[in-house]
């Protein structure tokens, strides 16, 4: 027996394949299609932004384009050319000025800001993630009693207008740990030196924050390492630029463990993952101790039990 | 106390001497041939891959404060697995401290002989623990878990391969793991709600205990069937006489207030001779 096929009905098979091979190329190079990722670094010389992205593009695993903001005169009108062309999935933000332009000019896009000081004072839409520059005051008081167990009561002079809310959660966390905060509050600059007098009797340490008001100036800054000198109380500061003032100890947020944790975020906006929180505080320290004013001061640190935690020693 | 080191020393004192020149050449001389010279520099490498340890430089000037009073040594630490091997290769006086679990890996292409273990508080050996936060099921493991650990990618994933139940061996290559410099830094992850699981060692729980104590107590602790011995010092020629002078060296190590520090940095407090038992869980 044969089967006679007509010219219409083989023209109609062969269509329906040709149509099935293009149905799944498509789906094929929609399915394997990556992610274009774009990272905005404020200013690629400096090593701690550096480091950030290279641990992001380590961890994330995807291809990524980087745009180095470092330049003096970048236009507006540039800039917001230069995203819409690239037309990225995602934005990586690092650094103030990365952040600020990117928050700035470009809506409707998904980004992820770290490296940022005072992030908690910006403002960012809806579509911004993020991981803080600033350990939790809870993770630093643990690592201060790791290192100096003897040291309970601890000073800070603070703003109301910038650290109010942190100060409470400093001294809620230092409640639970078993050391007391002791908050002094500055309403202008020039409170700083008979605030800090005051304190320097009645505390065992004096603990640095970020405030705009209580650092005002250089002056006021050296006058807070001057006095605390004269009292031989140890200074934790919170960055490594008051390494070289006389900090005895500094805690600082590991740049690297953002990067990771950045690409953490990313990998799972990408999934389409609901985030408990759009910020998150990073989670990796490094931490530098002054031996020097260890000895100096007569205090007692843990060797045994910290010091495999330090990352830089100053002798 | 005698030392190597003190050889050279002991021939130029008779050699000043007017009085015993011939006594001096006749006993002194061949010590000279038979100890390693003053200018010959022995070298401890270093590299521990599966601890995130990234403070090489004061690791190397505190290792260096302890050496250099004895003789003319080098401590070398490295954070490249091919650079470290690169340059051991090269040597063959080397004398190296590395984890056991690398050890392994190295003596499967070169031999090396280990010959001391680091030692914390009495013991020599130490387990891994996966810690979940509180709320979390016991041993369930779905591959969506994302994990906070100092330890680096591999010793983490063939740790949790231990760690888990079998049934849930393949979903281990799914878990992430975010890499943070230290144990506490793992814990505090969970601790401040960003993680919800953590692989740490237990003297990185014990540190946990001590700041955290609510919290320690309310986390799930799950131990590895496994030990792994502490840091070793292993060598490739244990009988060259450099090569035995540093060993012995590194066995009084804890004696010594910087040789006492230096261990503390990598979370020891001194090293012995290994033995049976510590052999036997090398080649396991």
């Amino acid at each position: 027996m044969s089967i006679h096929y007509n010219n219409s009905f083989i023209a109609n098979i062969y269509r329906y394949i040709l149509l099935n091979i293009a149905v799944a190329l498509m789906m094929g190079s929609l399915s394997f299609a990556e992610e274009s990722i774009l990272i905005l670094n404020s200013d690629t010389r400096v090593e701690k932004y550096t480091n950030a992205q290279q641990a992001f593009i380590r961890s994330i695993g995807k291809t990524t384009e980087i745009f180095d903001m470092s330049e003096p005169s970048i236009e507006d009108s540039h800039f917001t050319q230069m995203v819409t062309t690239k037309d990225p999935d995602l934005i990586y933000c690092i650094g103030e000025k990365a952040t600020s332009n990117a928050s700035r000019l470009i809506k409707n896009r998904t980004k992820i800001v770290s490296s940022v000081m005072n992030q908690d004072r910006m403002n960012f839409d809806k579509d911004t993630y993020g991981v803080d520059s600033k350990l939790p005051a809870g993770m630093q008081i643990n690592l201060f009693r790791l290192c100096f167990p003897e040291i309970r009561k601890i000073g800070v002079l603070y703003s109301k207008k910038y650290n109010d809310k942190w100060l409470k959660s400093a001294i809620y966390a230092g409640r639970q740990k078993g050391v007391e905060i002791v908050g002094y509050y500055i309403n202008k600059p020039v409170d700083v030196g008979w605030k800090l007098k005051k304190m320097i009797k009645v505390v065992d340490a004096i603990w640095l924050i970020s405030d705009p008001i209580v650092m005002a100036s250089e002056k006021r800054i050296m006058s807070i390492f001057t006095v605390s000198e004269q009292a031989k109380l140890p200074v934790f500061a919170y960055d490594l630029i008051f390494e070289k003032l006389g900090a005895t100890l500094v805690i600082s947020a590991d740049v690297e463990t953002i990067g990771g944790q950045v690409a953490e975020i990313a990998l799972d906006l990408f999934a389409n993952s609901t985030l408990e929180n759009r910020f998150q505080p990073p989670t990796g320290s490094q931490i530098s101790i002054n031996l020097k004013k260890i000895e100096t001061y007569g205090l007692m640190f843990d060797y045994h039990r910290a010091l495999g935690m330090i990352n830089k020693i100053i002798e | 106390m005698f030392r190597f080191s003190h050889c050279n020393q002991i021939f130029t004192l008779f050699q000043n001497s007017r009085v015993f020149p011939l006594l001096a050449v006749i006993l002194v001389y061949p010590l000279k041939f038979a100890f390693p010279s003053q200018s010959e520099i022995t070298t401890l490498y270093f590299y521990i891959p599966e601890t995130n340890i990234n403070n090489l430089a004061i690791l190397k000037d505190q290792f260096e404060s302890y050496l250099v009073k004895h003789g003319n040594y080098s401590f070398r630490p490295f954070s490249n697995q091919a650079t470290f091997e690169r340059f051991v290769k090269e040597d063959k006086k080397a004398v190296i401290l590395v984890s056991s679990w690398y050890y392994g890996k190295l003596n499967e292409r070169h031999e090396v002989n280990p010959v001391l273990v680091g030692v914390s508080g009495k013991s020599s050996k130490q387990k891994y623990y996966l810690c979940k936060k509180a709320e979390l099921s016991g041993s369930s493991f779905s591959g969506g878990e994302k994990f906070a650990s100092a330890s680096g990618i591999d010793f983490t994933r063939e740790v949790l391969q231990q760690i888990v139940p079998l049934k849930y061996h393949k979903n281990v290559a799914l878990a992430r793991i975010l890499l943070v410099p230290k144990d506490i830094d793992a814990l505090m992850a969970i601790e401040f709600g960003i993680l919800n699981c953590a692989l740490t060692t237990e003297s990185g729980l014990n540190q946990f205990a001590h700041t955290s104590p609510k919290e320690y107590k309310s986390l799930i602790k799950l131990p590895s069937q496994k030990e792994w011995l502490l840091p070793l010092v292993a060598a490739f020629e244990p009988e060259n006489i450099s090569v035995m002078a540093l060993i012995m060296l590194l066995e009084k190590i804890s004696g010594d207030p910087d040789g006492i520090r230096s261990l503390n940095m990598i979370n020891l407090d001194t090293f012995k001779r290994l033995n049976k038992i510590h052999h036997r869980i090398l080649n396991k």
